[in-house]
Order: C-alpha cells, then sequence, then structure tokens
C-alpha cells in the first residue's frame, strides 16, 4: 500500500515537474518568433483491480502538445506572401513616384525652361545671348532626361539585384526544408511523439519562403512539407530540394529571368505565375510598370526631339544654310536570336506608343504583339508600319525560322540617348527659307502674305526668285514653276492646278506648291507682280523660331502636348503607387489580423504560464507531502514489527 | 481572446509606429507648404499641376514677350514721330519756296537746307535699335535699309516685318518694313501726277488737280499742249501712247479747270507756245525721290534752269505727293500705336492669367494649414494616449506579485 503510495506520489511529482519544465520552456521562448507555446497532456495510470473496485494508480505524462492551428498557419503564409508582394512593388515604385515629380530631377520644369528659350530666341533672332540660352537650355533638357533614364536603369539593375537575392533566399529556404523534413521523420520514427520545436522551425522557415514567393504547400502522408512553385514545378520533395535560378533573358540581358534549373537549361516562369512575395512584387514591378515608365519618358523625349528636328529643317540657320538635325535621337532597339535580321525604324514619331513589341514568326506568318496591352497585328508582308513603326527584314535572306521571336523596344532609349548635336548657335534655324514682296511697281491694291513652308519643302527647295503676275483679262496668276502642280484652297475647298497651267485668282485663297503656301489678297491691277524669293541676310527674321515656340502647345503626341504626355505619365505612375500603397496598408491589416490570431492560438502568455507555474509547484509540493505520508505510513508498519 | 505577452509588446510598438509616421507626413507637409509632396498624394493634382505649371510658364513668357513687343513698337513708334516731324518741316519748307519775292540766290540756299534735311530724314529711316540691327529693314536687320547710289536712294532690305507671340492666340507684327513706310505712299494726288515740262517757257503753273469721276478713269497717260496763236491760247489733250487727241484746240481760261478722263487740274499763269503738262496714274514713288526731286526742282530754279511756271508746278506736285508721304507714315505710326494699346490690356489679361494659374496651382498641390495644424495636433494626442497606454499595459504582470 504505502509502496504503491511513493509510486503514485513519484509519478505525480514527475508529471508536475514536466508540467513545471514546460512552463518554463515557454516563458523561455516567449519571444522567440514563431513559437508555439506548449501544453503537457497528462493522462491517470490503468488502475489496479482489486476486488473492492480499481484503485488508482497515479498518473503518467502522455505528451507535449504544441498549441498550432494549421489553417491559421497556412492563412498565415498567404497573408504574409501578399503583403510581401505589395510591399515590394510599393517600395520600387515610391522611388520614381518621387523621381518623376522632383523640381531638381523631375523633366517637367526643363520642358518648360526650354520653350521659354525657344521664346526669347523668337523675340530676338538676331542676338547670340538669346540663342547662348536656348541652347544651355536644350543641353540642361536632354540631360535631365537623360538622367532621369539612367535613375530607372539604376532602379531595373537594382531590383534584378534583389531578385537575384530572393532566388538565392528562395534556394537556401527550400534546402533547409528538404533538411528538416528528414530531421522531423527521424524525429518522430521513435514512437508517435511530435518534436514540437522541430515542427515550429519548420513552420518558420514556410512562412519565411512565403516572405519570398508565392508556394504552395501539401502536406504528404509521411508529415513532410512538399513545396510547389509557379504552376506547380516541386521545390521540395521530401527531403529533397531544386534549385530555381534567375539568368539573364537572352532577348534582353538587362532582366533576369527566374525559372527551373534543370541540368543546364532553364524553364523561365512566367511572371504572373511567380505573382506573390518579395519576388513576384519585384518581378510585378519590373515587367508591369518600370519598362512602362521607361517607354513613356523615352516617347516624350523621341517626340520632343523629332518635331524640334522635322521643324528645324524647315528654316534657316544664322547663316542662310537650311536647318539640320538639331537633338540626337534614339533608334529602335531590337534583340533576337533569330539567324534573320529585322529592321526597325521610326516613320512617324507621333504615333509612337509607349511599349515594347514582339514579333513572333509561326512558320507560316507573323504576329507583332503590343506587350502593353497584348493587342496584336499580323503582318503579311515587309515592309509593314505599325504605331509609327516600320518594320522590315532586310535582308531578306536567310529567313527566320518558325517560333523565332524579335523583341523590338522603339522608344526604351529615348530618354538615355538624347542630345544636343551643336554648340553652334548659329545653326539654329529661326529664319523662314522664303519671303515675298509686293512689287513696287504694283498700281493694284493687292498683297501677298508672308508665306509659310511645310514638310514637302526641303526637298524641292526654291531655287531662285520667282515672280507670280496677275493678268487682268483672263483673272489669272502666272509664273509658277513650271514643272510644279499648284493647289489652292479657298473657304476649305482644294483645286489642283496641273504644272505650267495659269491659276485662276481668287482673292484670300491658300497658294501651295512645293511645299509653299501663301495668300495673295485684295485687288490686283493688271500685270502687277508679286515676287517669291528665297531668304537670305534675315537676321531678324523669326518665322521658324515662332513655329518652333508653338511646339511647346501643338498636340504632337496622340492629341497630347509633350507636358501633357509626361503629366498622364505622372499620373499614371502616382496612380499606380497610391494603389500599391493602399493595397499593402490593406494586406497588411490583413497580416495583423492573422498574426493577432495565431498568436492568439500559439503564443506565450506570462501571467498563464505565471499561473501555470503556481499550479504545477503545488502539484509538485502535494506530491511530496504524498510522499511524506507514505513514509509516515511505512515507519507506522514498521512500528507494529518493533 | 487569450493574448500572447509579446504580441501585446509588438502591437503596441506597431500602433505608435504607425501613428509616428502620419506625424512626419503631417511634419513635412507643414514644413514644406505643400499638401501633395509626391504624385501619389494625390495623382490627379499632380498630373494638372504640371499642365498648370506650363500654363503659368506661358503666361510668363507671355508678359516677357510683350515687354519685347513694348520695346520694339515703342521704338519704332517714336522714330516715326521724329520722321513725320521732319516732313512736316520740310512741307514748311517747300511752301515758303514757293513764294515769288524770292531770289535765285534764296531758293539756292533753301536748296542747301532741304538737302540737309533729307540727310537728317535718311538718318531717321537707317534708325538702329541698339542691341539688335536696323528698325527699318524687314528680316534683312543686319543691312541699311536705305542707301545712296547714282540712282536715287534706294530701300535694300523686304518687306518682312518681325510677330512676336503675345498672347495664346495673338501674334503681334512688331516691326514695319522701310518699304511700307517710306515706299508705300503714292506719287502727285494720290490718283494720278501732272508734271510740267523742263523746257516751258511761260509761266503757266498747274496744281495737284484732283479726280472728278472715279469710273472714267483710264488708267492712261495723257499730254496737255498749249498753242499760243494770235495772243489766243487753246489748248490739245494728247494720249501719249496712243498718239491721238482727246481734245482739240480748247480754249484756255488762265486758272480754269482742264477737265478730261475722270481727272481734272488748273493751270494759271500764261503758258508759252508748246508748253506742255503731262499727266500720267500715280505710281508708288519713294519719299527720298519726292524729295530729291523738290531739292532738285530748287536747284534748277535758283540756276534760272528751270522756269518760274514749271518750277512753281514742279513745287505743287512735290508737296502733293509729300503730303501723301505723310499720310502713308501717319498710318503706318497709327498701326503701332494701335498695338501698343492692344499690348496694355494683354499685359493686364497676361497678368490676370498669371494670377490665376498661381491660384489654381496653389489649390492643386499647397497645404491648407489650418486643416493640417488641427491634424497635427489630433495625431500628437493620440500618439501620447498609444505611448502612455503602452506604459500602463506592459507594467502588469502577475510575476510582479510572485
Amino acid at each position: 500500500m504505502a509502496t504503491n503510495l511513493f509510486g503514485l506520489g513519484v509519478s505525480a511529482m514527475a508529471t508536475a515537474q514536466a508540467g513545471l519544465l514546460t512552463a518554463g520552456h515557454n516563458i523561455a521562448n516567449a519571444n522567440t518568433p514563431n513559437y508555439s507555446r506548449q501544453r503537457i497532456e497528462q493522462a491517470p495510470n490503468t488502475p489496479l483491480f482489486s476486488g473492492g473496485g480499481f484503485v488508482g494508480q497515479g498518473v503518467h505524462l502522455e505528451t507535449v502538445q504544441r498549441a498550432y492551428d494549421a489553417l491559421l498557419g497556412a492563412e498565415f503564409r498567404t497573408a504574409q506572401s501578399q503583403a510581401s508582394h505589395s510591399q515590394a512593388y510599393s517600395d520600387q515604385l515610391a522611388r520614381i513616384d518621387s523621381l518623376l515629380s522632383d523640381p531638381a530631377s523631375g523633366v517637367s520644369p526643363a520642358i518648360d525652361d526650354f520653350f521659354s528659350g525657344v521664346h526669347d530666341m523668337a523675340s530676338s533672332p538676331g542676338d547670340a545671348s538669346a540663342r547662348q540660352n536656348l541652347l544651355s537650355s536644350a543641353q540642361a533638357m536632354a540631360s535631365r532626361f537623360n538622367e532621369m533614364a539612367n535613375q530607372l536603369t539604376t532602379l531595373r539593375r537594382s531590383t534584378n539585384e534583389r531578385i537575384a537575392a530572393s532566388v538565392g533566399e528562395v534556394n537556401s529556404i527550400g534546402t533547409q526544408l528538404a533538411q528538416l523534413n528528414r530531421q522531423i521523420d527521424v524525429a518522430g520514427r521513435g514512437g508517435s511523439q511530435p518534436p514540437n520545436d522541430l515542427l515550429d522551425k519548420r513552420d518558420a522557415l514556410a512562412l519565411g519562403l512565403a516572405r519570398q514567393v508565392n508556394a504552395t504547400i501539401v502536406v504528404a502522408d509521411s508529415g513532410a512539407y512538399d513545396v510547389f512553385l509557379g504552376s506547380g514545378q516541386a521545390l521540395v520533395l521530401g527531403d529533397k530540394s531544386f534549385t530555381i535560378s534567375a539568368r539573364p533573358d537572352p532577348l534582353g540581358p538587362e532582366n533576369l529571368r527566374v525559372g527551373l534549373q534543370t541540368g543546364a537549361s532553364l524553364v523561365a516562369y512566367r511572371s504572373k505565375d511567380l505573382a506573390g512575395g518579395t519576388l513576384g512584387g519585384l518581378l510585378a514591378f519590373r515587367d508591369e510598370t518600370l519598362g512602362g515608365v521607361q517607354d513613356s519618358i523615352g516617347r516624350v523625349a523621341l517626340a520632343l526631339g523629332a518635331a524640334f528636328n522635322a521643324q528645324q529643317k524647315l528654316g534657316l540657320d544664322r547663316n542662310g544654310a537650311p536647318g539640320a538635325d538639331f537633338f540626337a535621337l534614339s533608334a529602335p532597339q531590337v534583340s533576337s536570336q533569330s539567324a534573320a535580321t529585322l529592321t526597325a525604324t521610326i516613320a512617324d514619331y507621333s504615333a509612337l506608343a509607349a511599349s515594347d513589341y514582339r514579333l513572333k514568326f509561326d512558320g507560316t506568318g507573323y504576329t507583332l504583339t503590343r506587350l502593353a496591352d497584348g493587342t496584336q497585328t499580323s503582318i503579311v508582308s515587309f515592309p509593314q508600319t505599325v504605331d509609327g513603326v516600320t518594320y522590315d527584314l532586310n535582308p531578306p535572306l536567310p529567313a527566320p525560322a518558325a517560333n523565332d521571336s524579335f523583341l523590338i523596344r522603339p522608344v526604351r532609349d529615348g530618354a538615355a540617348r538624347i542630345g544636343v548635336l551643336t554648340g553652334d548657335t548659329g545653326l539654329l534655324a529661326a529664319a523662314a527659307p522664303i519671303r515675298t514682296a509686293t512689287s513696287f511697281a504694283n498700281t493694284g491694291g493687292a498683297r501677298i502674305s508672308a508665306g509659310s513652308v511645310d514638310s514637302a519643302y526641303p526637298a524641292t527647295p526654291l531655287g531662285g526668285a520667282l515672280s507670280i503676275t496677275y493678268s487682268a483679262a483672263t483673272n489669272v496668276l502666272t509664273g509658277f514653276p513650271p514643272a510644279s502642280p499648284v493647289s489652292v484652297t479657298l473657304n476649305g475647298a482644294s483645286t489642283t492646278y496641273a504644272a505650267g497651267a495659269p491659276v485662276p485668282y481668287a482673292s484670300g485663297a491658300t497658294i501651295a506648291w512645293n511645299g509653299i503656301q501663301l495668300q495673295v489678297s485684295g485687288l490686283p491691277a493688271d500685270g502687277d507682280a508679286f515676287s517669291v524669293v528665297p531668304n537670305t541676310n534675315a537676321s531678324g527674321d523669326n518665322r521658324n523660331a515662332l513655329a518652333l515656340a508653338a511646339l511647346q502647345t501643338g498636340a504632337a503626341l496622340g492629341g497630347a502636348t509633350f507636358q501633357q504626355a509626361y503629366g498622364q505619365l505622372t499620373s499614371q505612375v502616382g496612380n499606380k503607387a497610391r494603389e500599391m500603397q493602399v493595397a499593402t496598408g490593406a494586406q497588411t491589416g490583413l497580416l495583423t489580423q492573422v498574426q493577432a490570431a495565431r498568436e492568439s492560438v500559439s503564443g506565450v502568455n506570462l501571467d498563464e504560464e505565471a499561473a501555470d507555474l503556481l499550479r504545477y509547484q503545488q502539484a509538485y509540493q502535494a506530491a511530496g507531502k504524498m510522499m511524506g505520508i507514505a513514509g509516515t505510513l511505512f515507519d507506522t508498519i514498521l512500528g507494529l514489527g518493533r | 481572446m487569450r493574448v500572447s505577452t509579446s504580441w501585446m509588446y509588438s502591437s503596441g510598438a506597431q500602433a505608435i509606429t504607425r501613428k509616428h509616421s502620419e506625424l512626419l507626413q503631417t511634419q513635412q507637409q507643414l514644413s514644406s507648404g505643400k499638401r501633395v509632396m509626391v504624385p501619389s498624394d494625390d495623382p490627379i493634382a499632380a498630373a494638372n499641376a504640371l499642365t498648370t505649371q506650363q500654363s503659368l510658364a506661358l503666361a510668363q513668357q507671355y508678359g516677357q514677350n510683350q515687354d519685347v513687343a513694348k520695346g520694339t513698337l515703342g521704338l519704332a513708334e517714336s522714330t516715326l514721330a521724329q520722321v513725320g516731324e521732319a516732313l512736316q518741316d520740310i512741307r514748311v519748307l517747300a511752301i515758303s519756296a514757293g513764294n515769288g519775292s524770292l531770289s535765285a540766290g534764296d531758293r539756292g540756299s533753301l536748296a542747301i537746307e532741304l538737302r540737309g534735311k533729307i540727310d537728317a530724314l535718311l538718318g531717321l529711316a537707317n534708325t538702329r535699335d541698339g542691341a539688335r540691327g536696323y528698325l527699318f529693314s524687314g528680316y534683312q536687320e543686319g543691312i541699311q535699309p536705305f542707301a545712296r547710289t547714282t540712282a536715287g536712294t534706294v530701300y535694300q532690305g523686304d518687306q518682312g516685318s518681325r510677330a512676336v507671340q503675345v498672347a495664346a492666340q495673338r501674334t503681334m507684327e512688331v516691326s514695319a518694313s522701310g518699304a511700307s513706310i517710306f515706299e508705300g505712299a503714292h506719287a502727285g494726288n494720290g490718283r494720278f501726277t501732272v508734271a510740267a515740262a523742263a523746257l516751258n517757257t511761260g509761266s503757266g503753273m498747274a496744281d495737284a488737280g484732283a479726280v472728278t469721276d472715279q469710273a472714267a478713269l483710264t488708267g492712261r497717260a495723257y499730254q496737255v499742249v498749249f498753242r499760243v496763236l494770235g495772243g489766243v491760247t487753246t489748248y490739245d489733250v494728247v494720249d501719249t501712247a496712243a498718239g491721238t487727241n482727246v481734245t482739240t484746240g480748247a480754249a484756255y481760261k488762265a486758272g480754269g479747270a482742264i477737265g478730261f478722263a475722270g481727272m481734272q487740274f488748273a493751270v494759271s499763269g500764261a503758258p508759252a507756245n508748246g508748253d506742255v503738262f503731262s499727266v500720267a496714274p500715280s505710281t508708288r514713288q519713294s519719299v527720298f525721290k519726292t524729295l530729291d526731286d523738290l531739292a532738285t526742282a530748287l536747284e534748277s530754279s535758283a540756276s534760272r534752269a528751270l522756269k518760274d511756271g514749271a518750277f512753281q508746278t514742279a513745287l505743287t506736285a512735290g508737296i502733293a505727293s509729300l503730303d501723301q508721304a505723310s499720310d502713308q507714315v501717319l498710318s503706318v505710326r497709327t498701326g503701332l500705336g494701335a498695338r501698343l494699346r492692344e499690348l496694355d490690356s494683354l499685359g493686364s489679361q497676361a497678368a490676370d492669367q498669371k494670377l490665376h494659374y498661381q491660384e489654381e496651382l496653389s489649390r492643386l498641390t499647397d497645404l491648407d494649414y489650418a486643416a493640417a495644424i488641427s491634424s497635427l495636433t489630433q495625431q500628437q494626442t493620440s500618439l501620447q494616449a498609444a505611448q502612455q497606454s503602452y506604459l500602463r499595459i506592459t507594467g502588469l504582470s502577475l510575476f510582479n506579485y510572485l
């Protein structure tokens, strides 16, 4: 009896001690991240049948259990993955957001300054200091574009570096998970007792993985965590792990492609398959937003430079020579691994879209995809112009193989490569190439307008003085170049007269030939002459400078001014940044809620542990007392024998 | 709900961190005075601010352009005022030269005075704008507009005039070419000229005449040829080009009107036999040609090469041409003055616009200080509350009693 009581006391004492140890373990790990509090499970020993009934045999420790909810754990991982995605996206985007609007680095004030310089030159076309001022502000604007492009390239590089780091982290976690799967398997093999702290460690690793990438975790029958990425490729299977890697994209070496490494080849994931986690956020930022921003700025730079160059060519510089290109502009980038040569040249700068393109040959036909919105165009024959870019296979041989694809970036380098071609202020074309005069001897009251030229003029410039004479008898004007048809537009109705034919006179009608437009208005007398001559010594002529200044408010980019196009970009980025901020806030809030729920189940409450300590301390003391009583009982029995 | 101890600490700390960052944001807004610091703060306002900024820059630019226009127009206008005075001066001199009591020597000295005044006028026509070039040579600022050659004073510039963009929809011409100022006027009375042949010997002199019948004008040149036969003076009107007589043997009456083909002029004095007056449609004539002709007539009269009748006719015709030229200068000057006045009203419009855009910009991106300070105070209070409650709650532990 007393022996039994001893045994009973020992079992109670041992169980209370386990309780004290577990409470102590909980207290020790109160601040360990992802630690799940542990509880002892105790149960009565199998009772002894003594004829008079079952007599209890004390207590034993069933197991030490961690407080863990697998469902909450999975929810926590999902929330963590989404929050990391938004956070990574938002962090990178915030850098562009402030870059675009910054008065010191933004392009907008530089564009305003540049056009202000053009206006000043228009006010004093002969003034060398006004021209110098324009040249300086053009250089400042170009370098502002360059600097912004440079910042964006740096951001792309750092994004790629972070992608590579994230890939490394995923691989490291994969390896550790495989090891833990094995350790847990070994530890659990001795019996059915759970290795709680190892399980916690594995869950912490799984959470760490969720922070990097959105992975699917499947608990195998063996209890191992099998991890799958993307559309179902395994990262961890039992105690084996696989490697993903980040390699330069052959079609665009500045980008890293992430994929599963099998031997020497890389099976790349699509960006959307890797959504979630820091890696997903970085990839999405790089592919959805960064490229678009680079293209948009490139497009503004290209369109502005090209419009200025085109107008510059319609004028005369300080030396009386036709204007030349003022800005250096970039050409489209084409990259492919095909043997064929695809050329892309810009035909219409104002029709450019802020996007990259992929041209794919399927063996029979070509499909051009605008990557920004997925619009597809079939190309049957070359050359073909789409969105202002002319594509051609030149030379036509070798022909592309089936499934060859070409990546075309028409505007990517626009901002990075824009530059001012000249340091000579004299090369700014402020004057118009022609001037007109009403003959001194005219007796009629008709006047000729100053005249203007359009893009057709440089191909057929005015060779020498031209005298247009009015003949009253037939009411016609003669004297136009014999080889040029002349068109007359009055009130929107246009008539073209064959080369050499007399042109009926209509007051105020626009007379055009070889890219020259002018009006004669009023009542001419018979024999009245009007001359159109090549402009010379026109240091005071600012007509082309006025046309250059008008580019600022002209609808140059799909109906928008340069500043509006830049404003649209700013607003797009701002909206996206705001959207990501809101998403980050919402997802962080969700994460906090799930975390609170998880902590509510698994977290350590020190007050609770203090209570447990007291509880088990008292149980321990009571068991001790019980053994004291057993001793007394034993003494009584011994006393009987004395 | 169970609350874990570490969660109590971390969630409390998180809340305090969040409030700190809100407070910092408000503080940055207050110190910069800007509500929108990065586009994501208000994407629409940020984009609008960029275009408004451009409009503001343009309004300022138009203001500067107006100043340039004002300067250029003002200089041209004041120069033309001097030109007008000079022409008026010359007119007074020409009228005094017609005084019959003047001696040949007097006319000679008047001729010298006139030559001097022509030089002064030429100087005005060749006025330079300090920073730029010549005022009145059209586009060719670097080329002197009027130069003396053996063929007289010729205009070497062109008919261009420089324009300045002074408002969004207004491009204003700020210069006038020498051709329009000094060569825009017609000679004579503006419609036809009357000239006495240099070899006329009689005292008959013609006035400048006038158009009597617009519809009857033919645009052809005529000669009025006088015949004196037996003390009776008659005249024929001959169509110069055709050689046919329009009028034959009409009786001459001193001071009476001679009219044909819609034109009429009066001849007074006594024309000699064979004296000829030619009548031609008026063409544009440079003011310098008019003045040179006047000076030449004075000089010829002084040297007796030109008889009184022919001299007086030349003088009358010259004065008529001079009046036409003065009118032309005045009309150009009026145009410049009207543009100067327009600039004044455009200037106040530009100032209004500038103010409007500044207000717009301020509305889009500037901070409402009252609201910001009030939220700063609110955030401060809530941060204090979070900090104090954090301290209170974390101080509670059962271990304190063990």
